[in-house]
């Protein structure tokens, strides 16, 4: 590259995916394009049908896309081998809105981040229990977390064990779809809080339709509907002076307490 | 007795056993006619268990204490014949999910008129255009289109118009909304909302509106009942608990529920 500024962590370009619904196509992407920033939260906003999750998907390696690119760093996926491409996949992290059933239930606390850091070439049983003892501390649960079972926590502890989960193999970027929608206000407070102490280098994709938590977690958002891309900028032009009229309509419908219907 | 159509006295709600721990206790609140009452609490607070005794819909180990008295008749002295005469017909419900709620294998139009026909003992004819009315009323713009569809054809915000008109076709004189416009897009639940309000305009209904959403409340409620761990902790009118909350707890809902504007200053993540 000629210029000084380093690729983005990642970058889609042109990104489409159909699927065939009754004999028609139906486009759940339709040319999008964006980039993250290194140690950047970038927000994706939208309604349902808009898109955002199957972003989210895509960018993990949960689905594949129809066409267009990927980039990672600056680099194709689709252009390196098997195994490189295995490798960039794997610094790239998910954490979705229900934890219950995203964690095992049969198996302990630490046992699943063993799983995870196993499935990253790290072996060793006792050594991965102890990075489990130190993300889960890092996390704010207490320390016999690692031995107990899902089902032993509430909500927002099994959203704090996804998120050990999510940084234990130290990630690049991470993809948080409705990380919070699930959880009572109070304690969405606190997640939120948690993954901007947590976010260090790490950048984010933080997909969510809860308007507030984006705007108070992310430093760019881009909005979605039907597949497109309508508008991006950064937090404070699209909460304060939003352009495009589907942004305007969706910041409007934002329950807010001093307006009555 | 005053005018409330529903009034709930000193309600206690214990699963498992009488000396079970209270699920629910001592929650008292009227709604009256014409007033759109919220009951307001975080996961774990009572308001569901509350929603399902007003709605005699609690599951056999349930021990109940207190009263619930509808248009002055205790609910508790009712028998199941009874309870199922007055859910439906003086009671309409809304919940959460419309399509759990909504029989996939039926259609529309078929799930709207049942009620009229066996209730009200209407002709198809006649419960056929009452229900089109009903659906024109919740603003649907082609009622006969989505008469003739099934629940898997229509998207979550129009099958909850058509839950609503469901529940309006046999002019129930309550509306009890659990949690109406949780699983809704921000746009359609404004539109669910602005629905209610107009409804309760036109028709004078009293609406027990249960919901976790503070800012839901703000924005519809006359009447606000906010519960914690099984208690009422503050109740009264708008104006008073949302403008002027006393509750540590209510301060604290009302201060967790972010403003855009303050989201963007609290934030100082983007400078």
């Amino acid at each position: 590259m000629a210029d000084q500024t380093p690729a983005p962590a990642i970058e889609v370009r042109d990104l489409t995916k159909s699927f065939r619904v009754n004999g028609r196509d139906v486009h759940a992407l339709n040319g999008v394009s964006l980039a993250v920033g290194h140690a950047e939260t970038l927000g994706i906003v939208g309604e349902s049908g808009s898109g955002k999750s199957t972003l989210g998907r895509i960018v993990v390696g949960l689905e594949t896309m129809s066409s267009g690119e990927i980039l990672h760093e600056g680099t194709a996926i689709s252009g390196v081998g098997r195994a490189e491409r295995n490798a960039r996949l794997a610094k790239c992290q998910m954490i979705f809105q229900d934890p219950y059933a995203s964690l095992n239930p049969r198996m302990t606390i630490g046992r699943q981040i063993h799983e995870t850091l196993r499935a990253h070439g790290s072996r060793q049983l006792a050594h991965n229990l102890a990075t489990a003892a130190v993300l889960l501390e890092r996390v704010g649960l207490p320390q016999d977390a690692a031995g107990r079972y899902p089902h032993e926590f509430s909500g927002g502890q099994r959203q704090r064990i996804a998120i050990a989960r999510a940084i234990s193999t130290g990630p690049s970027v991470i993809v948080a779809d409705e990380a919070v929608s699930a959880l009572d206000v109070s304690i969405r407070e606190q997640i939120l809080d948690l993954m901007a102490e947590l976010k260090g280098t790490t950048s984010y994709l933080f997909i969510s339709h809860d308007m507030a938590a984006v705007a108070k977690f992310c430093d760019r958002i881009a909005v979605m509907h039907k597949g497109r891309l309508v508008e991006q900028g950064t937090t404070r032009q699209i909460i304060s002076a939003p352009q495009d009229p589907y942004t305007q309509s969706l910041l409007e419908a934002v329950p807010r307490i001093g307006r009555r219907r | 007795m005053t005018g409330a159509l529903i009034s709930v006295r000193d309600l206690s709600i214990r699963y498992g056993g009488p000396d079970a721990p209270a699920a629910v206790d001592g929650v008292s609140f009227d709604v009256n006619p014409g007033e759109i009452v919220a009951l307001v609490g975080e996961s774990g607070s009572g308001k569901s268990s509350v929603s399902l005794a007003v709605m005699s819909l609690l599951p056999d180990s349930a021990h109940v204490g207190g009263s619930i008295l509808f248009e002055g008749r205790d609910l508790a002295a009712c028998g199941r014949r009874e309870m199922e005469n007055i859910r439906g017909n003086r009671i309409g419900m809304i919940f959460q999910e419309p399509m759990t709620c909504l029989n996939p294998v039926l259609s529309i139009a078929r799930q709207m008129t049942e009620g009229l026909v066996r209730h009200r003992a209407m002709s198809r004819s006649a419960a056929r255009r009452r229900a089109l009315q009903a659906l024109a009323d919740v603003g649907i713009p082609e009622p006969e289109r989505v008469m003739n569809s099934f629940p898997h054809e229509l998207s979550g915000g129009m099958r909850q118009r058509v839950m609503i008109a469901a529940a309006l076709t046999l002019e129930p004189s309550l509306l009890i909304a659990d949690e109406p416009t949780t699983a809704l897009d921000v746009t359609v639940q404004a539109q669910v909302l602005d629905l209610l309000v107009e409804i309760r305009n036109r028709t004078g209904d009293g609406v027990l509106l249960i919901t976790h959403d503070i800012g839901v409340v703000a924005e519809v409620a006359d009447r606000v009942v906010v519960m914690q761990g099984g208690h009422v902790v503050e109740h009264g009118p708008w104006e008073q608990v949302i403008r002027a909350p006393r509750e540590a707890y209510t301060k604290a809902l009302i201060g967790a529920h972010m403003s855009l504007e303050e989201a963007l200053t609290d934030g100082g993540l983007h400078g």
